[in-house]
């Protein structure tokens, strides 16, 4: 595996009078699930099809494993697998037929491409309907199918744009447990684009924030967090109803236990407890399974969503 | 997505089974390019498409009348060309009732509705459709994309063209017992190759605007527009055009009216459907010894006889190569639009 697997280097693109992406410097590193976030028009897409080598950039260069994607396009697109937002099939053919005939274009054996077919038919839970026209699918079936279309080549790099569209609940957790596998256990690096932050924050190692072409923050949640400046510690504030049963010596030994150097102060109702890393809901756990009756839980622990909206701009007040 | 994690086990367990066994360098024809596999994709889609299927029924049908009201007209022909001789094959593509024009006149209407069919929606319905991104994600060129596209119509034009007119040579056989001459044959396989290269013509023109319009339905109605333009207004519009310059046409010395009719001409061969019809005609027709006007001097002395195919072909040579040069630069200049349009997801 070549380290960083992707790289823009002062890239820029202009479609006429808007500005797409400006003087963009990113890399992404081999084996990371890396988080692409930004509103609407914020150049995510762009990046994806520069990495397809379907869009060309005005200035700058990508590289994909060290070699240029411009005029190496074809081979760029051998280690990349990519399920586009509005993922489509052909409409004649069934869903094993659409992934054979992809399986064909990426040279695949033709006595091997059954198996394969089968196998990633399985995976996304679509043997039953493997041979129904893919104008009968539902967009979650069809979401389903591109996650197998995306992985017929075994990629090193799986970009999804908008990967839970269109799923039920139970579809997306087991999309997101895909991910971390495929991540996880072969080391594919992956590349998330989605506006629902809460799936974002649960796989992926670092995220990207993209306004108007630039990048506004990049890191990992830790970082994006100590860079809003909450990186004095995190502070958890809890209030219980009634008494508690276990004395407080005890509770402490075990709150200290989840990480050792926190250190808590006790209220009549509440205690405020801080910590170097974040453990709120350790904290909680520990509360509920000692039957205290917890009544408010407050943290200065940011989420994504957090980082995101303090990075948004302000909107215009013209109304 | 059930039991992922066995799943992929046993997926990345092939990739290494597969990568070990260095299947890419297989030579025993298991791995096709995957240029040949869209052309391959392409034609299946044509031929399962319902516009195709009309289409081809249509051109049969008027293919079976054409042919039959040939054959009963060609007893009256026989009589009328007495001892010259007699092409009953080439007749069977030109002969005709009053009725019914003849086969070639036919094609040379449907021919560009056929390969406006086949290309005006080739892009623009795989854009919309969002396959178009996905298949520009897979380890193929663009090019290759397009290529197909112009390929595989071509393709199964021909086969359609070869299959109607090996048929009516293998039932006129069957009924009349008269073999096909070598020079028929070749003038007849002539025809077929101008007729392909006209729907390439206008197949190109499909295709560019599939590529320039992002909507099915504009993307027809453009072509529908330059085929009547090309075929029923440009010439309606030369006439026009001459006429307002040579008022007094009818007036002036034999000298003015070969220059004012060359001029006709001239402006008619700048639209493909001028070009078609004059080497058709003059392939299908042994007798054309010329595709202008003739004055009395040059007729003079000339013997009434039959033209060999290389004769006609010399005569038709400027006619072909225009095809060609224009089936081409349509051909380039989708290259030069869909190489350069931004792919979006």
């Amino acid at each position: 595996m070549c380290d960083p697997v992707i790289e823009f280097k002062n890239v820029t693109k202009k479609y006429s009078n808007y500005i797409a992406l400006n003087n963009l410097n990113l890399s992404i590193q081999s084996g990371e699930i890396f988080g692409l976030l930004g509103p609407n028009g914020a150049g995510k897409t762009t990046i994806i099809l520069m990495l397809l080598g379907l869009s060309e950039c005005n200035s700058g260069f990508i590289n994909i494993c060290g070699s240029p994607v411009i005029h190496r396009s074809a081979k760029a697109k051998q280690l990349i697998g990519y399920l586009p937002d509005n993922v489509g099939f052909y409409k004649n053919l069934t869903g094993r037929e659409n992934l054979e005939l992809i399986c064909k274009l990426n040279k695949i054996e033709s006595g091997l491409i059954p198996h394969r077919v089968e196998t990633l038919l399985q995976m996304v839970d679509m043997e039953k309907f493997a041979n129904k026209k893919t104008s009968t699918y539902s967009r979650g079936m069809k979401q389903r199918l591109g996650i197998a279309q995306a992985l017929v080549k075994f990629p090193k790099i799986l970009i999804l744009d908008e990967p839970t569209l269109g799923l039920d609940p139970s579809g997306v957790q087991e999309l997101l447990t895909l991910v971390k596998t495929l991540n996880e256990r072969h080391g594919i690096t992956i590349i998330i684009s989605s506006h629902n932050l809460e799936q974002v924050q649960k796989i992926c190692h670092r995220v990207c924030i993209l306004i108007c072409g630039k990048i506004k923050a990049i890191g990992s949640l830790e970082t994006l967090a100590a860079g809003l400046g909450a990186n004095n510690g995190f502070q958890t504030f809890i209030r219980w109803q009634g008494e508690i049963n276990i004395p407080l010596s005890k509770l402490s030994k075990i709150i200290k236990s989840i990480e050792p150097s926190i250190s808590i102060e006790w209220g009549e109702d509440h205690m405020v407890v801080n910590s170097p890393v974040a453990c709120t809901p350790s904290i909680v756990e520990v509360c509920i399974n000692n039957k205290i009756a917890v009544e408010e839980v407050r943290s200065n622990h940011l989420n994504l969503s957090d980082i995101y909206e303090r990075h948004l701009p302000l909107p215009t007040q013209n109304l | 997505m059930k039991d992922i994690s066995h799943f992929q086990h046993k997926i990345y367990n092939k990739i290494m089974e597969i990568k070990g066994s260095n299947y890419l360098q297989d030579k025993g024809n298991k791995v096709r390019s995957p240029f040949w596999v869209l052309v391959e994709k392409e034609i299946t889609a044509a031929i399962h498409s319902w516009k195709f299927i009309i289409l081809t029924t249509l051109i049969s049908l008027i293919f079976i009348a054409s042919v039959y009201v040939s054959l009963e007209s060609l007893g009256k022909i026989r009589d009328l060309v007495g001892g010259e001789k007699f092409h009953l094959y080439l007749r069977l593509f030109t002969a005709s009732e009053l009725s019914l024009p003849p086969f070639y006149i036919f094609l040379s209407f449907l021919s560009p509705l056929l390969g406006i069919t086949l290309g005006f929606d080739a892009i623009n319905s795989e854009r919309s459709g969002g396959t178009l991104i996905s298949l520009l994600s897979q380890p193929i060129y663009r090019d290759s994309v397009l290529l197909s596209k112009f390929l595989a119509p071509i393709i199964l034009i021909a086969i359609l063209f070869l299959s109607i007119t090996f048929l009516l040579i293998g039932v006129v056989i069957l009924l009349t017992g008269l073999p096909i001459s070598p020079a028929e044959f070749i003038r007849i396989f002539l025809f077929i190759f101008i007729t392909v290269l006209y729907v390439s013509f206008w197949l190109g023109f499909g295709i560019l605007s599939s590529i320039i319009f992002q909507q099915p339905s504009t993307s027809a109605l453009f072509c529908i527009g330059g085929w009547l333009f090309l075929i029923v207004f440009y010439p309606f519009f030369i006439n026009l055009f001459i006429g307002t310059f040579y008022k007094g046409l009818m007036s002036v010395n034999e000298k003015e009216f070969m220059e004012v009719t060359h001029n006709i001409l001239t402006l008619q061969r700048l639209s493909p459907s001028q070009l078609y019809n004059d080497a058709t005609t003059t392939l299908l027709t042994p007798t054309i010894r010329s595709l202008g006007p003739l004055s009395l001097e040059q007729t003079y002395g000339a013997i009434p006889s039959e033209l060999s195919i290389e004769n006609s072909v010399i005569i038709v040579f400027p006619q072909i190569t225009a095809l060609i040069a224009v089936s081409i630069s349509f051909f380039a200049f989708c290259y030069y639009k869909f190489m350069r349009q931004e792919i979006k997801g």
